[in-house]
């Protein structure tokens, strides 16, 4: 099923003008979201942009003072019935038991969700077989590892087939192959079932597999488009020095060879039109009066894209 | 059969009393599931109060002569006592769970379960219950080792008396783990709040009048003493069915208020 097929005119869950403080500090300004059936969407940002808030907003951790929550087009309170039947969430620390096995877990997950009995049993065995981990049902939780963890993480989400899934930082502390298994996972998911996904991250390999993505940054929203659009903001090559000198005198005299340049920690970024980034190289050693200690020529990536958005840096 | 994967529709969610009785089932199953999981640890907060007993009744026993009631003696009259003991050490780990399950992640996981938060306290309180009735009943066949009998048992007053006092502690020891931040904090609200209380709620010596008779009266755990040393003892039987009473009125209190501070703040210390 393509996903494109599974939007609907009705947004799965919209939230509006959320905002939230701790004490005098405020951590999320007038947070909007509109999310439809089959979508992902990416709430990109570096720590302290307001993503878990958002996230502890939605789950009804943490009371909200102002803003709206809809589902299905109709307003709803905050944690509503309606909204948390809706809704499946992963934290960023897995919420299952270490001590108890992997199906005792999901057993558990079932049975807060209503479903008991055999009707859980089946959901529990079904969900297994959807995250790839049937055969290792009956080993303890706190055994595997931190990939298998989060799959199962995502299965106890999915027990009650929500219409919604909710991830916070879902990739971290995975591996390579985790991250591309637990992506699979996840976009099969959405394919089979229409599920549409809301995910925190501060992975620029993470943001790619969404459709749309929110840009946060101080607790505000800085721009929402595609990941080829924000990309589309640095387009170009990107030579990056690494330098001895004063970075801003270095950036001063490479400024004229490029459409931009910025400072970036010890490093200086040069952003030049497509394909001219080799015949620059040359001319950035002759400007020098000391050459840089490494040079490297690259296409932008969305973490360039989100520094020269919002001046932060991801991660 | 289990329909495939598929968004449903909301006519397919559980009714709001499935969604509560699910989630009490399933806080009560995990309390169940962690005592098979974990038994030594169990047994072991059991055996510390019959050590106690152990020791204190045999050190006790050759000067304790109870006015009114010469025919007692201290391991029969500490008995009672101790048994309350078992059940405030079983209460406090367990809840001190719930700190770990903050930190740990479990609990976000429970409080986004659509039942009502009153559920998954009554769950938890439940599956505390359970244990402590499964640690009583292995505590209560020393029984005749303390010179009683199981044929002077008023069983219809022990059994309401042990869940009525492991409800009412189970419920504080909730309140105070959602309320604190950390596992340290809830062992020194232990030490000084707690462990007293069961000090001088006459299981280790009877009241002897003056300030600290009041302080036993104010004393919720004095009443959950009266209960079981009455049920156990015929000589002290004494007003057993009105601090019955008593004792569900500050169970039921103490659940209430547990249930309250749950619904209060989010899951996270305040």
């Amino acid at each position: 099923m393509n996903a494109a097929t599974l939007a609907s005119a009705d947004p799965v869950l919209a939230l509006l003008n959320l905002s939230h403080s701790y004490g005098d500090r405020r951590v999320l300004d007038a947070f909007s979201l509109e999310l439809r059936a089959g979508e992902i969407v990416g709430l990109l940002g570096p720590n302290g942009s307001g993503k878990s808030t958002i996230i502890s907003l939605l789950a009804g951790l943490i009371p909200s003072r102002s803003g709206e929550f809809r589902v299905g087009g109709r307003r709803v309170e905050q944690a509503a019935r309606e909204l948390r039947e809706r809704l499946g969430v992963v934290f960023q620390a897995a919420s299952l038991d270490v001590r108890l096995s992997v199906r005792e877990n999901l057993r558990l997950a079932a049975a807060m969700r209503g479903l008991m009995g055999r009707v859980g049993a089946d959901r529990v065995e079904l969900m297994l077989d959807a995250v790839r981990l049937v055969d290792r049902g009956d080993e303890v939780v706190g055994k595997l590892s931190g990939g298998m963890r989060r799959r199962i993480d995502i299965a106890r989400a999915l027990l009650h087939q929500p219409e919604l899934l909710v991830l916070d930082e879902p990739s971290s502390g995975l591996d390579e192959r985790s991250f591309r298994d637990l992506w699979a996972t996840l976009l099969d998911l959405r394919d089979a079932t229409g599920l549409a996904i809301l995910v925190a991250t501060h992975r620029p390999d993470e943001a790619e597999h969404c459709g749309r993505l929110i840009v946060l940054a101080g607790g505000r929203t800085v721009a929402e488009l595609t990941p080829d659009a924000l990309r589309a903001r640095v387009d170009g090559d990107l030579v990056t020095l690494t330098v001895s000198a004063d970075a801003n005198d270095v950036a001063q005299r490479i400024a004229s060879l490029g459409d931009s340049v910025q400072v970036v920690g010890d490093a200086v970024q040069l952003r030049c039109p497509p394909g001219a980034g080799p015949a620059v190289i040359p001319r950035i050693f002759q400007v020098l009066p000391v050459a840089p200690l490494e040079v490297a020529l690259r296409r932008p990536s969305l973490a360039d894209a989100f520094y020269s958005l919002t001046g932060e840096q991801l991660g | 059969m289990t329909p495939p994967l598929a968004t449903r529709s909301m006519s397919a969610s559980p009714s709001r009393s499935a969604a509560n009785l699910g989630l009490l089932f399933a806080m009560w199953h995990r309390e169940l599931l962690r005592l098979r999981r974990e038994p030594a640890r169990w047994i072991g907060i059991a055996a510390q109060p019959l050590l106690f007993w152990l020791i204190l009744g045999s050190g006790f026993a050759p000067s304790f002569q109870l006015s009114g009631a010469p025919q007692v003696t201290y391991t029969g009259f500490f008995f009672p006592g101790t048994l309350v003991m078992v059940v405030l050490f079983t209460a406090i780990f367990a809840t001190i769970t719930v700190i770990e399950d903050r930190t740990s992640g479990f609990l976000q996981g429970v409080l986004v379960a659509p039942g009502a938060r009153g559920a998954m306290v009554l769950g938890k309180v439940l599956g505390i219950t359970t244990t402590v009735a499964i640690q009583s009943a292995l505590f209560l066949a020393l029984l005749p080792l303390a010179g009683l009998q199981f044929g002077q048992v008023v069983w219809l007053a022990l059994v309401p008396g042990v869940v009525l006092t492991s409800v009412m502690l189970a419920s504080i020891g909730m309140l105070m783990a959602w309320r604190l931040p950390t596992s340290q904090s809830y062992h020194a609200i232990m030490s000084v709040v707690l462990l007293p209380m069961w000090v001088v709620s006459g299981a280790l010596f009877p009241p002897g009048g003056g300030t600290l008779e009041v302080i036993m009266m104010l004393n919720p755990l004095a009443h959950s003493v009266n209960v079981v040393r009455g049920a156990m003892l015929p000589e002290l039987r004494e007003g057993l069915w009105t601090e019955l009473g008593v004792l569900l009125a500050l169970a039921m209190v103490a659940l209430g208020l547990a249930t309250w501070a749950c619904q209060r703040a989010g899951g996270r210390p305040a």
